[in-house]
C-alpha cells in the first residue's frame, strides 16, 4: 500500500512540472513551434457533365444509339478508363477536348443482350489525385 | 386512337412542318455539306442529347449556328390490350388487359430515343426532347398474344398522354422444320416491312411440335426470321428469313430450314512463342452451310489454356481471332471447314503488336502540327480505338498496336485552322498526315434556360455518317472546331433558303426551295441568305 502512494505521488508530481513547463515556455517567447508543413493536395478533376444520369438504368435498345459521355476540368492530362464489369476494357472510347483545360471522352455500346445487368465503369483520373468514378447500370430492352 | 392519328399524320404531313423522315427520298434531296450535329448536354441540366441538322449558308461556310435544346417533355399513359391466345385466336377477344410490354420512341439518325417497360397495370413513362417526327413502338413480352404496333411521325411537343386500348391484330401461323423434322423452341421474330415504320417484335417460340402462332398488327408485307439457337434437340438453329404478305385475315408460313447435324469445333489460341492466349473472342461466321438455307454467327472466348469450343453445323466458316482490348496481339481470321462431328483447327498463333510513329504537319507547308489529337479506329475486327497527341515537333507515337487496318481522325487544335483530317491508314502504310484546309464551324448550345455549358458537340456529315469532328461547350455554350467540310456544290446565294428542313423549331422558313430533311431539329444561323431563324415553333401539328 505504502509503496503504490509513493509512486503515484511521484507521477502526479512530474506531470505538473511538465505543465507548467510547456505553459511557460511559450509566454517566455522562447519556445519556437515549428509550424507543421500542410501540402495543399492536388486538385481533382472537376467534374463538368455527365449524360446519361449515372443514377438511373441506361437502357440500351435496338432503336438506339447508346452514348455515354464525361466532361471534367483539369489542368493535367485526364485519362478516362471505361470498362464492363464482366468483360473488361471497352476499346471505343474516344476523347474530345477544346483547347482550354475542359477534357471529356465518349464511348458508344452497341445492342448487345449481353450487356444486360452489366455495370459500365468510368475512372476519370489525372495520376495526381484521386480518382473520380462514374458508374452506369446497363439494362437491355 | 393511335391508328387515327397516324392516318392523320400521314395524311397531314405535307402541312407539318418538321416532318424528320429518314427516307432515302429525303437523303437524295439532300443538301450537299448537310451536317448532323449530336448534342449532348449534361444530365444536370435536365436536358437530353438531341440531334440538329446545320446546312451550309454559302459555299463556304455555315455562319454563327445557334442550337438550341428543346425542353424535355413526358410522355405517359396506360396501355390495354385484346389479348389473343394462342390457338383460339378465331376466337375474338373481348376483354382488354393490362399490356406487357416495351415502349421506344426514336427519331431516325438521332440520339433522340427512349425506351420503358410497361408495369403490371400496363402503365408507362418516358422523357424524350420535345420535338416531331418520332417513330413509336409498342411491344409486348408475348407476339402471340398482342401484335407489335410502330407508329411514325408522332409529335411529342409537350407533354402527352398516350393512353390506349390496342387492337387484337391478325394473326400468322406456321410450322418451323428441319429437313422436314419439327424444330421445337425455335426463336422466332416477326418484322413488318411495310408500311413503315420498320417494326420487329420481341423473340417468341415454336412449341413442341414446331407450331408457331404470331399477331400481325395490320396488314402488309412482313418477313420471319428464325433467330439462330438452340433447337429443342439440342442441335444448333441457324438464322433464316423468309418474306410473306399479311392481308386482313392474316396468314401462313412455314419454314424449312434444312437438314440440321450436330458439330464441335475446338482450338488453341496462342501467341508467336506458344503462349497460350485468354480471353480471345472467336468469332465463327458461316459463309456457307452444308445444306441448310440460312446463316450461322457464333461467338465463344478463349480460356486460360487458349483453348475454345464451339457448337456449330456443317459448313465453311471464317474464324476471327479477336484479342482483348490493349492485349498484346493482333486479330486473324481463318477459313475453317467444319465437319459432322468434331473438327479441331488446332493451334492459331497471334502476331504480336507494333508501335505507330507519325508525324503530322499543317496544309499549305505551314510546319508540324504539335496537339493534335490522333485517333486511331481499328477498321472491322473489333473496331478498337487508340489515341496519342502529337508533341511540339508533330510526333505523335501509339504503341502496342494491332497489325491491322485504321482509320487516323487528327484534330488540330482550332487555332491551327487545319480541319480534322481522317486518313486510312492500311497495314505498313506511311503514318504521316497531312492535314487540311479547314472550314469553321462555331456557334453556341443553347436553351430556354439559357447556354448550355460543357456540352458535348459531335459533328458527322449527314450523307455518309462519318464524324468530322468534335468539341466541347464553354462555359458560355460557345462552340469552336473546324471541319473538312463535305463537298457542296454551288450555291447561288440568291436568298433560295437551300438549307432549311422546316423543322418542329422554325418559326418563319419563308425560303424558297427546301431541299433537305435529314432528321434532326434545324440550326439558326446569321447568314441573311437563309430566313430559318430558329426559334421554338410551339404551332408543331399532331400532339397525340
Amino acid at each position: 500500500m505504502r509503496s503504490t502512494l509513493r509512486t503515484s505521488s511521484r507521477v502526479w508530481h512530474l506531470a505538473c512540472i511538465m505543465v507548467g513547463v510547456l505553459a511557460l515556455l511559450p509566454l517566455s517567447g522562447c519556445f519556437y513551434v515549428v509550424p507543421v508543413p500542410w501540402a495543399d493536395p492536388h486538385p481533382s478533376p472537376q467534374k463538368k457533365s455527365v449524360s446519361p444520369d449515372p443514377d438511373t438504368a441506361a437502357l440500351l435498345t435496338a432503336t438506339s444509339q447508346n452514348a455515354f459521355v464525361v466532361v471534367v476540368d483539369d489542368d493535367d492530362t485526364v485519362s478516362f478508363i471505361w470498362t464492363l464489369s464482366s468483360d473488361g476494357y471497352v476499346g471505343t472510347a474516344t476523347p474530345v477536348a477544346n483547347e482550354g483545360t475542359i477534357q471529356g471522352s465518349q464511348v458508344k455500346l452497341p445492342y448487345d443482350p449481353n450487356l444486360d445487368g452489366q455495370t459500365l465503369t468510368c475512372v476519370v483520373s489525372d495520376g495526381l489525385s484521386d480518382d473520380i468514378t462514374y458508374r452506369w447500370q446497363l439494362e437491355v430492352l | 386512337m393511335i391508328s387515327a392519328l397516324l392516318i392523320l399524320a400521314l395524311a397531314g404531313c405535307s402541312s407539318m412542318k418538321g416532318s424528320f423522315g429518314p427516307t432515302a427520298d429525303s437523303e437524295a434531296q439532300m443538301v450537299p455539306g448537310t451536317l448532323l450535329a449530336h448534342v449532348y448536354p449534361g444530365s444536370d441540366s435536365g436536358l437530353l442529347p438531341q440531334t440538329f441538322t446545320i446546312v451550309p449558308t454559302s459555299s463556304s461556310g455555315y455562319g454563327d449556328v445557334a442550337l438550341e435544346l428543346a425542353q424535355t417533355v413526358t410522355v405517359s399513359g396506360t396501355l390495354t390490350s385484346l389479348v389473343a391466345h394462342p390457338w383460339s385466336a378465331v376466337q375474338a377477344p373481348t376483354t382488354p388487359e393490362p399490356f406487357a410490354g416495351t415502349v421506344e420512341v426514336s427519331l431516325a439518325h438521332s440520339v433522340q430515343n427512349a425506351a420503358v417497360q410497361t408495369d403490371e397495370l400496363g402503365l408507362f413513362s418516358f422523357q424524350i426532347p420535345a420535338d416531331s417526327g418520332y417513330d413509336l413502338f409498342i411491344l409486348p413480352n408475348d407476339a402471340t398474344a398482342v401484335p407489335a404496333t410502330g407508329l411514325g411521325h408522332q409529335t411529342f411537343a409537350q407533354d402527352t398522354d398516350l393512353s390506349e386500348e390496342l387492337p387484337e391484330g391478325a394473326p400468322i401461323f406456321g410450322r418451323v422444320t428441319a429437313g422436314g423434322v419439327p424444330v421445337a423452341k425455335a426463336p422466332l421474330v416477326l418484322t413488318r416491312q411495310q408500311p413503315l415504320p420498320v417494326t420487329s417484335s420481341q423473340v417468341f417460340y415454336t412449341d413442341s411440335e414446331g407450331w408457331y402462332s404470331v399477331r400481325a398488327p395490320s396488314s402488309g408485307t412482313y418477313s420471319l426470321a428464325v433467330q439462330q439457337g438452340l433447337s429443342g434437340a439440342g442441335v444448333v438453329l441457324p438464322a433464316a428469313r423468309r418474306n410473306l404478305v399479311v392481308n386482313d385475315d392474316g396468314g401462313t408460313l412455314d419454314i424449312d430450314v434444312g437438314t440440321l447435324s450436330a458439330a464441335v469445333v475446338t482450338g488453341t489460341v496462342t501467341s508467336e512463342s506458344g503462349a497460350p492466349v485468354a480471353e480471345a473472342e472467336i468469332r465463327l461466321t458461316s459463309t456457307a452451310l452444308d445444306g441448310v438455307d440460312g446463316t450461322l454467327e457464333v461467338e465463344t472466348t478463349t480460356d486460360t489454356n487458349g483453348s475454345f469450343v464451339a457448337r456449330l453445323i456443317p459448313g465453311q466458316f471464317t474464324a476471327e481471332i479477336l484479342p482483348a482490348y490493349l492485349a498484346p496481339y493482333s486479330p486473324v481470321a481463318v477459313p475453317v471447314n467444319v465437319t459432322i462431328g468434331s473438327t479441331d483447327v488446332g493451334i492459331i498463333a497471334l502476331r504480336g503488336v507494333n508501335t505507330l510513329e507519325g508525324v503530322v504537319n499543317l496544309p499549305d507547308g505551314g510546319g508540324l502540327a504539335a496537339g493534335v489529337s490522333v485517333t486511331a479506329t481499328q477498321v472491322g475486327w473489333s473496331g478498337y480505338v487508340y489515341t496519342a497527341t502529337t508533341d511540339e515537333s508533330g510526333n505523335y507515337t501509339i504503341e502496342d498496336l494491332p497489325t491491322t487496318d485504321f482509320v487516323l481522325l487528327c484534330t488540330p487544335p482550332t487555332s491551327s485552322g487545319a480541319a480534322a483530317t481522317r486518313v486510312d491508314l492500311p497495314i505498313a502504310g506511311d503514318p504521316s498526315v497531312l492535314l487540311v484546309e479547314g472550314t469553321p464551324l462555331h456557334g453556341v448550345v443553347q436553351s430556354a434556360a439559357g447556354v448550355s455549358p460543357y456540352a458535348m458537340v459531335e459533328v458527322h456529315d449527314a450523307a455518309t455518317d462519318l464524324v468530322l469532328g468534335t468539341a466541347l461547350t464553354d462555359e458560355n455554350g460557345s462552340f469552336a472546331m473546324v471541319i473538312d467540310m463535305p463537298m457542296v456544290q454551288t450555291d447561288s446565294g440568291s436568298g433560295d433558303d437551300t438549307g432549311a428542313d422546316t423543322g418542329g423549331h422554325d418559326t418563319s422558313d419563308t425560303g424558297g426551295t427546301d431541299t433537305s430533311d435529314t432528321g434532326g431539329k434545324d440550326t439558326s444561323t446569321t447568314d441573311t441568305g437563309a430566313t430559318d431563324t430558329g426559334a421554338t415553333d410551339t404551332g408543331a401539328t399532331g400532339g397525340v
